[in-house]
């Protein structure tokens, strides 16, 4: 299956001449409101393998792109098979890539749909991500309702949104119009040096060099970078445009002795600057005389 | 140069009522903090749990001072909206700053603020007069205190106020709230707005109980403050009041 193809079955819904719409009725009132007609609620969906798959022994793995290393605190008193002298994080690009590719085939496809139903643009999209199998497997599904808007020609490429309804008129009173749903994931592995792991089971060494009163550095580290990793990334697409309303999903998981991966999704709708919004009128008290 | 592409998790009235007073958004910013709990510390004893308190105040002291560097970073005055997110293991806790850098105003001192007010909030602060200082935080872990055995045979089958807990409890709630009340004395900060308090039994030591406090901290700004006289709204869509016509009998 290719990102061009779309189940046949779905063919016969978006011609059959009634619409299906994801909004709830304030949203879909809003929706008319600002001249937008729903014709249909359209879908992409991809499930991806989900695992390493490179050459190499298992731990050639981690060594994708080095973010940090973290030495060993002891020198030369470290001792003992437990005793492990550095520590790496790494990001796991063939996550983020993996990620991306199910990401953007479900979107594709999505969109594809949206054409077949002759729209101008999604909104209110949803996107879900999650692993089925044991974590062998991860599905992709984003879904939205496809609008048109009355009046208008259809644009060169089609718009999508996260937002609807109140929040989406709001938008475009205040000048934006939305261009695409923009969103990344990261994925940075922490292979935990000694002191890093003591810290993490609340313990300590004899020699004074990790205290239980450290930070662990580490594991802060390897949240920032997952952060920012993801941030960047959206950024990089956005051009002269801007991300609004962008939320982080974020988690840890536990992959093996001494080794915890963190992922990061960030996702927000990418609007442009079409219009000034003119003054607005700064905030003022009031009070609500409601019995 | 080009512009920064500006990120955000704004919503677009807080995007829009902070433009209305001079201030735009930047970037998205965080900050994480993660310190241990030493092997033991959950074990029952009686009074504070003092290595969880200062985990969980280094680990948001240190996610606030990374947002801030994050701030720093993009050229933002400080970071509004900021969502705290406190994660406490058995050995590790874990704090998790998110919000976004904002620019414009005039500010008196060069470090950026952090605030978890909305943009609302930050926009009415502003226009009063005041300026937020950072963030005010305060801890308090606490062992439920066990009672003696002759307590417990004399109080047993009465209902009766069990003193070692409304001693324990009171002075945690209060000591979490004057530690918070200290951050915000340190940061030069006058008061403390929008305060939330987080409590309950920690969920693998069952006679262990926490007591959060934050909120932002504020001082007002070089024009004293600007007295604002609300508006007065009085609303034509007041709902029905219905009854229940049993209750008249």
């Amino acid at each position: 299956m290719t990102v061009s193809d779309v189940p046949p079955e779905s063919a016969g819904r978006l011609e059959s001449g009634t619409f299906s719409s994801g909004l709830t009725i304030p949203d879909f009132a809003a929706c008319l409101h600002m001249g937008m007609r729903p014709v249909a609620l359209v879908q992409g969906y991809c499930v991806m393998s989900w695992g390493w798959f490179g050459t190499g022994g298992l731990y050639a793995r981690y060594q994708g792109s080095g973010l940090s290393t973290y030495r060993c605190p002891h020198g030369y008193y470290a001792m003992g098979p437990d005793h492990r002298t550095w520590g790496q994080n790494t990001e796991q690009t063939w996550a983020t890539q993996a990620w991306a590719t199910g990401f953007n085939t479900a979107y594709h496809r999505m969109v594809e749909e949206a054409a077949e139903a002759g729209a101008h643009g999604v909104i209110g999209v949803v996107d879900t991500s999650r692993h089925l199998l044991e974590g062998g497997i991860r599905e992709f599904h984003m879904y939205g309702t496809a609008v048109v808007v009355e009046g208008r020609q259809p644009p060169a490429q089609i718009w999508t949104c996260y937002l609807a309804g109140e929040r989406l008129a709001k938008l475009m009173e205040a000048g934006f119009f939305p261009v695409s749903v923009s969103a990344s994931m990261a994925s940075v592995l922490v292979q935990a040096v000694c002191a890093t792991e003591m810290l993490l089971h609340g313990s300590w060494d004899t020699y004074g060099m990790v205290n239980t009163t450290d930070e662990i550095t580490q594991v802060a580290d390897a949240e920032m970078q997952a952060c920012r990793m993801a941030r960047d990334r959206v950024r990089s697409t956005l051009g002269g445009d801007r991300l609004h309303g962008a939320s982080i999903e974020a988690g840890w998981k536990e992959v093996g002795a001494g080794l915890m991966q963190r992922d990061c999704v960030l996702r927000g709708s990418r609007v442009r600057h079409v219009s000034d919004p003119g003054p607005i009128e700064p905030p003022r008290p009031v009070v609500v005389l409601r019995g | 140069m080009a512009e920064r592409p500006v990120t955000s998790d704004l919503s677009v009235d807080e995007s829009l009522i902070l433009h209305s007073v001079g201030w735009e958004p930047l970037e998205l910013v965080c900050g994480s903090g993660v310190y241990s709990i030493p092997q033991g510390t959950w074990t029952w004893a009686v009074g504070e749990i003092t290595a969880a308190t200062y985990a969980v105040r280094a680990a948001v002291a240190g996610a606030a001072r990374r947002l801030e560097a994050e701030c720093r970073g993009v050229g933002g005055a400080g970071v509004v909206g900021v969502e705290v997110t406190i994660g406490v293991e058995r050995h590790s806790v874990n704090a998790m700053l998110v919000g976004t850098a904002i620019t414009g105003g005039a500010r008196r001192s060069g470090d950026p603020f952090v605030s978890d007010l909305s943009g609302q909030d930050f926009a009415l602060l502003h226009r009063a007069g005041w300026e937020p200082c950072g963030l005010a935080f305060g801890a308090s872990y606490v062992y439920v205190p066990r009672r003696g055995a002759g307590t417990a045979v004399r109080q047993s089958g009465q209902n009766v106020e069990l003193q070692n807990y409304t001693r324990a409890m009171y002075s945690a709630r209060e000591s979490a709230m004057e530690r918070m009340q200290s951050d915000a004395i340190a940061k030069r900060a006058t008061g403390v707005v929008a305060v939330k308090v987080a409590e309950g039994p920690v969920e693998f030591a069952g006679h262990a109980i926490g007591f959060l406090a934050w909120g932002t901290s504020v001082r007002p700004g070089p024009g004293g403050h600007n007295y604002m006289r609300p508006g007065v709204v009085l609303p034509m869509d007041d709902a029905v009041v219905t009854f229940d016509a049993a209750h008249l009998r």
